[in-house]
């Protein structure tokens, strides 16, 4: 007899900041045990999209060791997060009759409406990431699971989010060409929300925020679905490269300040507070007047968040989300940056110290490795619904699954 | 225009300083180098080129180059084309030579004349065979040179249009009506000449001195780009505690510029600083705003700032864009018109009668410049925290405090984003899912799109000629840009006024202070600029003259801001991020407006 092995899933995510490897393992309880996890400085990757592939690589490579040791597994296939300024979304309802007889709902009805779902016309250069059913109705009544009942016509509402092909391609070539194969792409922030969100935040609407290093993506819920998601090309570097510009200082440096000293709170009417930093290279002597480093990081971060903000208000969903916001990536670490959100919001913003899945490390203690535990679970939800008496389960099966994953 | 050199070896070209060489043609050529070098430009780049041996020798280049010598022996071309192309022809091993090992190419001549229009397509031509890219400054003959000029300057042009790589027409009569008519026709084509110069040295300043920010060929020759184009520009220098004002006014006042309306027809509009270190941010800014305020919010706007010591205490201000010319508004037709006090460097007088040739009575009055209409006077920054009624927010002045405040009122929506037209799909990595061929739904499905109050959220096409590929999302995120529209007053709002200085490029650097004038040590508040309203008064006091110092090096480092030397940072060797019609990777703060503690 074959001892079951536990099933391995193996998530990278090619940020902007850094490059992260995880390797997981799902339990019998359903959650999933972190064996390993390892990031490396990103090179070649500017807001969220590779623009060095050489440099992307070497960093790829970089990682992939680090995490084979550590955890002590070889991998050979990954759950690749994306994202970036390209990837946009869309909700449409497909719709199908159901033919009669017998007038029972099939899992092919439903992949009916899957595909019809996915022959969307996308922008010139698009191609689909993920096709989300967000809510089915049978004869105008939501339902679940419509698969056995009757019914004249069968609805489906579908989040569908979209990116453009050759920039993502672009992130498959370069794993590709280490020799690992991509089982998937996740957007990035569907990966986080995975960890993240609990059920009753989705049910009760919210809004997701991953502050990353090279943008940030958001999603929206409202009644238990997806319906909005997108992703701004602005982030963590962008804060960064202000300080850098705005007070004449060497990148690293301004990385520094902002993580060691910065926050979004600064106050014009006092006098600066100057403090050396007197361990970085080449700024041993140099005063830093904090409020304006301050008063950068603010202005940056407040645009982003009112970017964020514009956007959801657009789909004229946002007050759907009665739970608040909440704030992730390495970004929500700054100080006073759930302030500021709140503010730029008018929304309450959660707080996350209870993770929302059983069993890993509490990731909202490590707000930047979200996206990667969360491709943990995305890819345990996924497969877990092959189950494997079955084989490959049918599209239809998936598509029921997937309202769990969404 | 057209551009026949290859786009790589633009890049190529604009990655490194490129050699220059100013080379004026003809008599009108070597009127604006002796300007040049008047105004203090290195006399080193510059080479004169004619058939005339008394223009050669009256030349302030150094550089001569005789052509067609046994054609002419010396003598002018006499006003034939045929001559000034045989003439070159001759002489084209010399040319060659001139040019050889050269980058960069101005190309400067009057056209109408035997000489310009003959011999300034075959140099053209040669100049690129040896590898220059070559920018044609033209002027157009006045409208009472009469009719035989203007015919062969226009063949002339057509000529040259497939071998510049961008053709800048400066044409007289516009330039003229800077001149009051008592003053002449020589001062009419010298201050032609002055256009002409300072354009050069705005470009080859641009290009050429590092600065804190950058200007490549290519932005350049994008700002420029357009078939049958014509250019758009306008100049001001200024000293003193308004310069920026002064200096930006100026420029826009610039009858090339149409008195600032056809600058709303350009698509692109590049704008170039010039200052010693004394230049401050907010002196950019203020400049920014101005120009910004007159622009139609779609225009993007190349921008580039450079250090130049040796123009001393001078603030320059240069606005070069194109328009196509059917789009542009012809030159006005010479009309009567009162002549009024204008800001310029000649003096208006009142009499607009002109005493010019009297074979051309077309051109009986030379008109004068009416002024721009009045911008008020007015802050340069509207406080964000000065609105009336806005509710305590976030926005300073009041910091943002750790204690909760009221949550903002919702600003006004923008309108939903409409769906870009589509196409089919592909699922991205599994090519047995591939849906592609289907354009029509199955059979037995509809399709609905989800109707309002949920439309798409996706990515908008922005409809800018540069438009990087990474498409723009269609939301606007506004700042309250000074004087430009209010739509932000009295609401308690983040979206305000439309945006301020859009950065269109690629190697767009943010305007950052290249010294120490902004208080970054010591002192209490963190922005205090010059902000005073500009006094509208008379822009008096900026008749700049040349007495400051010239353009000078071509090379040289002017810049010693301790900047980090890659200017935009991590963005570098990005696709700039357009949003609203800003570059977002501009940092926020330079681009939001100060707030006078």
């Amino acid at each position: 007899m074959v001892m079951a092995r536990p099933k391995l899933h193996v998530g990278l995510e090619i940020g902007t900041s850094k490059v992260g490897f995880v390797v997981g393992e799902s339990r019998q309880d359903g959650g999933v045990r972190i064996l390993g996890i390892a990031h490396s400085l990103s090179r070649g990757v500017r807001k969220g999209e590779i623009v060095d592939a050489e440099a992307a690589k070497q960093s790829i490579r970089e990682a992939l060791e680090k995490v084979e040791a550590e955890s002590g597994h070889e991998v050979s296939d990954v759950y690749l997060a994306v994202s970036g300024g390209h990837v946009g979304s869309v909700n449409l309802t497909t719709r199908v009759e159901i033919p009669t007889p017998p007038g029972q709902v099939e899992t092919v009805d439903l992949e009916d409406l899957n595909d019809s779902a996915r022959r969307i016309t996308l922008p010139t250069d698009h191609a689909l990431i993920h096709t989300i059913p967000s809510q089915f109705r049978l004869d105008g009544r939501v339902n679940p699971n419509p698969v056995g009942q009757y019914g004249k016509i069968l609805e489906g509402d579908f989040h569908i989010i979209h990116g453009d092909r050759n920039r993502t391609h672009k992130a498959i070539h370069c794993v590709q060409q280490l020799s690992l194969g991509v089982a998937d792409i996740v957007f990035s922030p569907l990966a986080a929300s995975q960890m993240i969100l609990r059920e009753d935040q989705r049910q009760e609407g919210v809004v997701l925020i991953d502050l990353g290093g090279g943008t940030t993506d958001y999603l929206l819920y409202a009644n238990g679905a997806l319906v909005a998601s997108g992703s701004i090309p602005l982030g963590g570097e962008h804060v960064t490269n202000d300080i850098a510009l705005v007070l004449e200082m060497p990148l690293q440096a301004a990385e520094l300040c902002k993580s060691r000293e910065g926050s979004v709170y600064f106050d014009s009417k006092q006098p600066p507070r100057l403090s050396p930093l007197r361990d970085v290279r080449g700024m041993e002597n140099r005063e830093i007047d904090f409020n304006k480093l301050n008063e950068v990081i603010y202005w940056r971060v407040w645009e982003i968040l009112e970017l964020v903000k514009q956007k959801l208000e657009a789909t004229g969903r946002l007050t759907q989300a009665k739970g608040g916001l909440v704030l992730t990536g390495g970004g929500s670490l700054l100080t006073g940056v759930a302030d500021l959100a709140s503010k730029v919001f008018g929304m309450k913003v959660a707080d996350q110290t209870e993770p929302a899945r059983g069993g890993s490390r509490p990731p909202t203690h490590m707000p930047q490795f979200a996206t990667l535990i969360g491709l943990v679970r995305y890819a345990q939800v996924r497969e877990l619904r092959a189950t494997p008496k079955k084989g490959p389960m049918s599209l239809g099966e998936r598509i029921v699954g997937w309202l769990g994953v969404s | 225009m057209e551009f026949h050199r290859k786009a790589g070896e633009i890049s190529a070209l604009a990655s490194k300083s490129p050699k220059v060489l100013v080379a004026g043609l003809g008599a009108a050529g070597a009127n604006i180098l002796r300007r040049i070098v008047m105004d203090g430009g290195n006399p080193d780049g510059l080479v004169c080129i004619d058939t005339d041996l008394g223009t050669l020798n009256a030349c302030a280049a150094p550089k001569r180059v005789q052509i067609g010598r046994n054609l002419t022996r010396g003598l002018t071309a006499g006003g034939d084309p045929d001559v000034g192309r045989e003439a070159a022809q001759e002489s084209e091993q010399e040319i060659r030579q001139t040019f050889r090992g050269v980058d960069l190419v101005f190309l400067c001549t009057g056209l109408g004349g035997g000489t310009a229009s003959g011999a300034a397509p075959v140099i053209t031509r040669l100049a690129r065979e040896e590898g220059c890219f070559v920018l044609v400054f033209v002027t157009l003959p006045f409208h009472f040179e009469g009719r035989r000029r203007q015919a062969q300057a226009r063949e002339a042009l057509s000529q040259l249009k497939p071998y510049a790589g961008a053709l800048l027409t400066f044409e007289n009569d516009r330039m003229g009506q800077l001149i009051v008519p008592t003053e002449g026709v020589q001062k009419a084509f010298a201050v032609a000449d002055a256009t002409i110069c300072h354009s050069i040295r705005a470009i080859t300043t641009m290009l050429e001195k590092p600065g804190m920010i950058r200007v490549g060929l290519d932005q350049l020759l994008a700002v420029l780009n357009g078939q049958d184009a014509r250019c758009l520009f306008g100049f001001g220098k200024a000293v003193g505690v308004d310069r920026a004002a002064i200096a930006v006014r100026s420029a826009l006042e610039n009858p090339l510029l149409t008195e600032g309306d056809l600058l709303s027809s350009a698509s692109t509009i590049l704008v170039h600083i010039s200052g010693n270190r004394s230049v401050t941010l907010a002196e950019v800014e203020q400049v920014m705003t101005e120009i910004t305020a007159r622009l139609n919010p779609l225009t993007e706007v190349l921008f580039g700032v450079s250090a130049s010591e040796e123009i001393g205490d001078e603030l320059w201000v240069a606005i070069i864009s194109s328009v196509n010319r059917n789009q542009a508004a012809p030159a006005p037709a010479p009309a009567p018109r009162p002549a009024e006090p204008t800001a310029l460097p000649v003096v208006a007088s009142p009499d607009s009668r002109s005493a010019l040739s009297p074979s051309a009575p077309a051109l009986a009055v030379v008109p004068a410049l009416t002024p721009i209409p009045a911008v008020p006077p007015e802050p340069p920054l509207a406080p964000i925290g000065s609105e009336e009624n806005e509710v305590p927010s976030l926005l300073p002045p009041g910091p943002l405090k750790p204690r909760l405040r009221a949550p903002l009122p919702a600003p006004p929506s923008p309108a939903p984003i409409p769906q870009k037209p589509q196409q089919v799909v592909q699922r991205l990595i599994s090519p047995e899912h591939l849906d592609a061929a289907a354009g029509a739904p199955g059979p037995v499905s509809g399709i609905s799109q989800h109707p309002q109050p949920a439309p798409a959220t996706e990515p908008l096409p922005a409809p800018r000629p540069l438009q990087t590929s990474t498409p723009t999302p269609g939301v606007q995120i506004d700042y309250a840009a000074p004087g430009s529209g209010a739509n932000g007053k009295g609401g308690a709002t983040i979206t305000l006024d439309p945006p301020p200085p859009s950065f269109l490029n690629r190697d767009s650097h943010p305007p950052v202070s290249p010294l120490p004038a902004m208080p970054s040590t010591g002192h209490a508040t963190a922005e205090t600029p010059g902000w005073k309203a500009p006094a509208a008064g008379p822009l008096a006091g900026h008749h700049a003259n040349g007495n400051g110092h010239g353009h000078g090096h071509i090379n040289g480092n002017g810049n010693a801001a301790p900047v980090n030397p890659r200017h935009r940072g991590r963005f570098e060797t990005c696709d700039p991020t357009l949003i609203g019609g800003q570059d977002m990777d501009i940092p926020t703060y330079l681009r939001k407006p100060h707030r006078p503690d």
